[in-house]
């Protein structure tokens, strides 16, 4: 299990780096943290004949602004877990990036990088859909902002053009209204700690005075070939006070339209989309208790 | 452009304290290259794709798999393994010229055959750095990135939480000379 | 509950007639592993050294139609490849211990591949990176044939014949009674039965296999480093290769990486020597991740049960009837022995007079067994204790107690089974009172009852084990009489060299069992010096003794024995120096911290230094005509044995029978059916404890390993014919965060078998833990009424025989649980 015989660039800058991308034809790949494209290299299921490192580009970032959360593209997974203001104003990615890997992939692999690879079991991926995220995409011609939603087409499948470069993502903001609380939360369920999810679900409730739904954002990964936002489930709890009937009617509502979708031999479809519609129904209760909760421990949850 | 090489690399890094130079090819990883060109044979390859922990070494102080790293991208890096892990306490070594942590692995037999054994000594370094006084549960969540057969993991828990006992004690249990 | 693990419980009088044994001792190999400094095969280099990879097949089955190595040839840096073709003029076949003509297992496929992953040709390269390459363009035309993955569809006559010479797929079979097994079923007042499958997984080491050899042709030597663990290596090299057996130099001081039986790479090192012979280069070849998972034939036993048991209303069971087919994959090796030292233990730790067993080896287009922990004794432990549990469900008797009814009672040791073994000693009912005391079990049995009020599925288990040791390995002769081996020894060297340092040298490599620790605490012992200044040097196969290996949970009975006798010469030896020169007989010395002296006269005595120097160097201070120097070597033949089976398969196995009694506790979380392990208790009996560190690391390894088995592991196989759990991160090996805190009391029946009274250890660990494991489930489970009778058991597994809930998760953990799992039982959705 060695990797492929490859040139290997280490570009100054993003357009440098750029430049090297186009100039390889699409056989070049780029690599940051390397905790997915490394093993894909050993096992020479991928095998470019470029490497472009971007580890020493300016892009290790962390920005929490206004207008949201930038990651520049070689923020380590574990870099952001350590982050306080992180964990204040963006708690959902937190209790995503706990459930990745272990410590030894987490400070070396990167949040961009895992939206890049686009795993459709990814919790940081599941965390972006969710949470909303913005890529900020440099290509020989132009710089381009996409959507997660739009970004991630599939199984390990991006609109990323071969010659592109991913250099930041920028996480929205939670909802931000007067009298209103955000929680959130994240669950998965995997056969053993630190393996990809068999199912995951994250919600990001906004609940105001009275404890009734204001916004709801909601997700599930593992069931198809990218983490997806649950609409119904979303619109069925908006305007409501959250409890177990409402948590289990919701989640009921918004699978009851999903009928095929993945398996593998570790659970299969249907296994997989049980699991996943209580994982739902959970994150719906602990997202609004986190929501209702009058201590400052949001984010610390789940 | 920075450098485009086809054939081989200088590499620079600093390993264990020690300026260290090699010609790599890009695609050498970096366990392969502290085994093979550096002949430190203390860290281990189990299964190359990332799973086993068992190449772990500390980069600039991070716990990472070596076997998932290139090692030209170590270049100005500074990289720990087993062997360094004594240079980096010398004050506390023990007459056998172990760490306390390693101290604590041989008092509480936390090792059978030892092929993770370097590994788990990086890692758990590399907790006790952070967490100097870790739970059970902690220790065990932060040694799950290195996969174990021989011991089950509990004598590998209780050595942890001795050496954390004893770091924290500012002792080492062991006679110094 | 502790994570201290327990108490450690055990007689002290016997561990007080020691000075050493018994003692904490930090065992002395972990220094260099701790330091960085083992040395495992990979870590070998030598000049000139070059490196191995193979290609694999793509197919469960094919033709081999063509292979053209000339683009692979090309690369630069390829020193050449070898087919299988090329190999099969030059070697014998590798051995197969049952008899099955048709089955040529080579290294590498010759003419047909048996199963994907199956290695058809090998590339030599100035390192790994380029043997790879040429991997890439090495072109193999396949002409793809049926195949069979289903062991009871190659059964049938029409079934695709794995290896086309043997008459069919089923390679072994016989059906051995024990005892009147037709009266006892006759005269039992009930019967049970049940079909228990035990998927396959195996031990998967850390560490690959991997072998480096080097062919000098000035010497005709053959030098071999490997990660060895097997019995007869180096003379299966030879006569692979057609070499005299003192033509290949094994080194045994290589640490091996665990292996847990499965470290015998024959067919790597029979590969890589051929390729250092042909291309008069060292060569090494480590398997990467893929070549072990694939097609390292290092797979561990498959098997289905068919088990019934004959029993009264008071529980005893009369006698069983078991039927076991084991999937080989396509090379039986010595797999299809693993069938056979269950014999030794075929009755487990009860008193049932009769068994009908028949055993059944069947291959298919999978990759080939090799030992695993246990020998094969885990899976048949997990059917016996399966059906135990069947045979209390079906009366309504408690586990615990349906044990106790059974258990072979302590005061009928020596005990000899059906099937003719002889257990040496033990106390079972002492030793389940001791966990369930440990465990505080009527606490816990009322914190369940609470819990399951509360609606939460969780359950206590139980299972015992016998656990044979000492590795008389007369399964060879019984599953094939032209075998007739009975000598199953271990020897060991012990010289005190001028200077009275102590070195002592054993016949075999180590993979974590400690064996440097054991040798220098015994030979301390013997001879009343500090163990930790013994030197234990691992010879090489030519400069040492006989050894069987270190299989078996053999090496502190066998091994142990070797190195105490030895010791023991070296001191009646010192004593006659002693003597002679103190002027009395031999008889008036007296021994003490390695010093001789007169009896009753302290004050004239002889110190180990003087007496190492007199031996050495002062010759003519020795008694006349006696050998110089200080050294004495010991062959033990393992304790008992010497005996081939009886004709009916009647046959004394064993000399030395551990046991083992696990409580482990669960809770199954309903929505996601994953298992938790809340704690976990054992109670165990090895005999006398030679290092309590080392015997509970065993115990505590082979729990997590056998959690592996019940929960985690399985290597699966698509229709197709692949093998689609072949990275690690599909095979799932548990981490620490799955393995809970064990808690461990030792109890001690010494063996009358050996000299301090200590058995095996190694593997009973992983014969109880499935089953407990499994139990524990059951129990969580049996408000529902299912019982599973697998390993491993998947959280969809559990799922699918529970309810559905989310559409009533609003009265979870509410109402009786009587009522609960009605309402959900109505409302349950089958997926």
């Amino acid at each position: 299990m060695k990797p492929v015989a490859f040139d290997y660039v280490r570009p100054a800058t993003v357009a440098e780096a750029v430049a090297a991308l186009e100039s390889s034809d699409g056989t070049g790949k780029v690599i940051a943290g390397g905790q997915s494209l490394m093993p894909l290299l050993n096992m020479r299921l991928a095998r470019p004949s470029l490497l472009v490192d971007i580890n020493q580009l300016p892009l290790a970032a962390m920005d929490v602004e206004d207008k949201g959360l930038r990651l520049g593209a070689i923020v380590r997974q574990g870099a952001v877990l350590k982050s306080a203001a992180v964990a204040r104003h963006y708690p959902l990615l937190i209790q995503a990036i706990r459930h990745v890997g272990h410590r030894e992939t987490r400070s070396r692999g990167t949040v961009v990088g895992s939206l890049v690879h686009a795993d459709p079991a990814a919790e940081i991926l599941l965390a972006a859909v969710v949470q909303g995220a913005r890529l900020t995409i440099v290509g020989p011609k132009q710089t381009r902002h996409v959507a997660i939603a739009d970004f991630c087409l599939g199984y390990l499948m991006t609109n990323l053009d071969p010659d592109e470069l991913v250099t930041a993502v920028t996480f929205a903001q939670q909802p931000n209204m007067p009298g209103v609380r955000v929680g959130t939360a994240f669950r998965e369920m995997s056969r053993r700690h630190g393996d990809f999810a068999l199912a995951a679900a994250a919600a990001i409730i906004a609940v105001d005075e009275e404890g009734r739904t204001v916004t709801a954002q909601v997700g599930v990964a593992g069931l198809g070939a990218r983490p997806e936002r649950l609409a119904a489930v979303e619109s069925a709890v908006i305007g409501q006070k959250m409890d177990r009937v409402l948590a289990a009617s919701a989640a009921a509502e918004g699978f009851s339209g999903i009928a095929d979708g993945f398996g593998d031999l570790h659970g299969s479809f249907l296994y997989r989309k049980r699991v996943a519609q209580h994982l739902t129904e959970t994150v719906l209760r602990d997202a609004w208790e986190n929501a209702t909760r009058r201590d400052e421990e949001v984010g610390h949850g789940a | 452009m920075v450098r485009k090489m086809t054939v081989q690399m200088t590499v620079h890094m600093k390993v264990n304290g020690r300026a260290v130079e090699g010609m790599v090819a890009p695609r050498m990883l970096l366990v392969d290259f502290l085994r093979d060109a550096l002949h430190l044979t203390g860290t281990h390859v189990g299964c190359e794709h990332g799973v086993c922990g068992a190449c772990t070494v500390l980069l600039e102080g991070e716990p990472i798999r070596s076997c998932l790293m290139l090692a030209i991208q170590a270049d100005g890096h500074q990289v720990t393994t087993v062997e360094g892990l004594a240079a980096e306490t010398p004050s506390d070594l023990t007459a056998a010229g172990m760490t306390p942590l390693q101290d604590a692995f041989w008092e509480c037999h936390a090792l059978q055959c030892g092929y993770c054994t370097p590994a788990m000594l990086i890692s758990a370094e590399a907790l006790l750095r952070e967490n100097p006084d870790p739970t059970a549960e902690a220790v065990r969540d932060g040694l799950s990135g290195v996969i174990c057969r021989c011991t089950g993991y509990q004598q590998i828990v209780e050595a942890v939480l001795l050496a954390a006992q004893r770091r924290r004690a500012g002792e080492t249990g062991v006679v110094r000379p | 509950m502790s994570d201290n693990g327990g108490t450690l419980e055990r007689d002290a009088g016997a561990v007080d007639r020691f000075r050493w044994i018994g003692k904490k001792r930090r065992p002395v190999e972990s220094r260099r592993f701790l330091l960085g400094q083992g040395q495992y095969v990979a870590d070998v280099d030598m000049h000139g050294l070059k490196h191995l990879a193979v290609a694999k097949s793509p197919y469960p089955h094919a033709r081999i139609v063509a292979i053209d190595a000339s683009a692979a040839l090309a690369v630069p840096g390829v020193i050449g490849v070898i087919t299988g073709e090329e190999l099969k003029a030059g070697i014998k076949p590798l051995r197969q211990y049952i008899e099955v003509p048709g089955v040529r297992w080579l290294p590498l496929a010759v003419g047909e591949t048996r199963y994907a992953g199956e290695w058809v040709a090998a590339v030599v390269a100035e390192d790994r990176y380029i043997a790879e390459d040429a991997l890439d363009l090495l072109e193999v035309t396949y002409d793809r044939l049926p195949f069979v993955l289903d062991p009871e569809r190659a059964m049938s006559p029409d079934s695709p014949r794995v290896h086309p010479d043997q008459p069919s797929n089923v390679l072994w079979q016989r059906k051995f009674t024990w005892g009147n097994v037709e009266r006892d079923f006759a005269q039992a007042t009930h019967r049970v039965a049940g079909r228990y499958r035990w998927h396959r997984s195996s031990a998967v080491p850390i560490e690959t296999f991997g072998v480096v050899a080097r062919w000098n042709p000035g010497t005709e030597l053959l030098d071999v480093w490997a990660s060895i663990q097997m019995p007869q290596y180096p003379e299966q090299i030879a006569d692979a290769l057609g070499l005299s057996h003192n033509q290949v130099r094994v080194h045994y001081d290589i640490d091996v990486g665990g292996s847990y039986g499965t470290k015998r790479g024959i067919k790597h090192s029979v590969l890589t020597a051929y390729a250092a012979r042909r291309f008069g280069v060292p060569v090494r070849f480590v398997e990467d991740r893929l070549d072990n998972m694939q097609g390292s034939d290092m797979h561990g036993p498959d098997r289905i049960f068919d088990v019934e048991a004959a029993f009264d209303d008071d529980g005893r069971v009369r006698s069983l009837r078991i039927r076991t087919i084991d999937d080989e994959g396509a090379y039986p090796g010595r797999s299809t022995l693993q069938m056979g030292k269950p014999v030794g233990a075929i009755v487990g730790a009860y008193t049932i007079e009769s068994v009908e067993y028949e055993a059944i080896a069947v291959s298919t287009n999978k990759t080939g067994q090799v030992a695993v922990r246990g020998f094969g004794q885990a899976p048949t432990n997990f059917a016996i204790e399966m059906i135990m549990e069947a045979v209390a469900r079906h009366l309504g008797l408690d586990i615990m107690e349906i044990r106790r009814r059974n258990f072979i009672p302590p005061d009928a040791f020596p005990y000899r089974i059906p099937s003719g073994t002889t257990y040496d000693s033990g106390d079972y009912p002492a030793v389940l009172q001791q966990v369930v005391r440990e465990a505080n079990l009527d606490a816990l049995k009322r914190w369940q009852a609470g819990a399951r009020a509360d609606g939460r599925l969780v359950g206590i288990g139980l299972a015992t084990c016998i656990e044979p040791g000492g590795g008389n390995a007369l399964f060879e002769a019984l599953f094939n009489p032209k075998n007739q081996k009975t000598t199953f020894p271990e020897g060991c060297f012990v010289k005190v060299d001028a200077s009275g340092g102590i070195t002592v040298v054993i016949p075999c490599a180590s993979a974590g069992q400690s064996h440097e620790t054991l040798v220098s605490t015994i030979v301390g012992e013997e001879l009343e010096r500090d163990p930790d200044a013994i030197r234990v040097i691992h010879a090489d196969s030519l400069s040492g003794l006989p050894s069987q290996s270190p299989v078996a949970s053999r090496m502190a009975i066998v091994l142990g024995g070797a190195a105490s006798a030895a010791a023991r010469k070296i001191r009646d030896k010192m004593k006659g120096i002693a003597a002679h020169r103190l002027g009395v007989s031999v008889e008036r010395i007296a021994w003490a911290n390695g010093d001789a002296y007169v009896v009753d006269e302290p004050d004239r005595r002889v110190v180990w230094s003087a007496i190492a120097d007199l031996a050495h160097r002062k010759d003519h201070l020795m008694p006349p005509g006696m050998e110089p120097g200080l050294q004495a070597l010991h062959v033990l033949q393992v304790p008992t044995g010497g005996r081939l089976p009886e004709p009916d398969g009647t046959v004394h196995m064993y000399p030395c029978y551990s046991f083992s009694a696990h409580i482990p506790v669960v809770e199954i979380d309903r929505q996601t059916g994953r298992v938790e392990i809340l704690s976990y208790f054992v109670a165990h009996d090895c005999g006398t404890v030679i290092n309590p560190d080392v015997v509970r690391g065993m115990v505590m390894g082979g729990i997590a390993h056998g959690i592996g088995a019940a929960l985690y592991e399985r290597f699966i196989y698509g229709e197709d014919g692949q093998l689609l759990t072949q990275s690690l991160m599909d095979y799932l090996l548990p981490t620490a965060a799955e393995v809970p805190t064990v808690s461990l009391s030792e109890y001690v029946t010494p063996s009358p078998f050996t000299v301090f009274g200590q058995k095996g250890v190694g593997e009973g660990g992983y014969m109880s833990a499935p089953a407990a494991v499994v139990s524990a489930v059951n129990d969580a489970l049996a408000p529902l009424g299912v019982a599973f009778q697998h390993v491993p058991i998947t959280p969809e597994d559990i799922l699918t025989v529970l309810p559905c809930t989310p559409c009533t998760s609003s009265t979870e953990h509410e109402g009786k649980p009587e009522e609960r799992l009605e309402r959900e039982g109505k409302r349950s959705c089958k997926p």
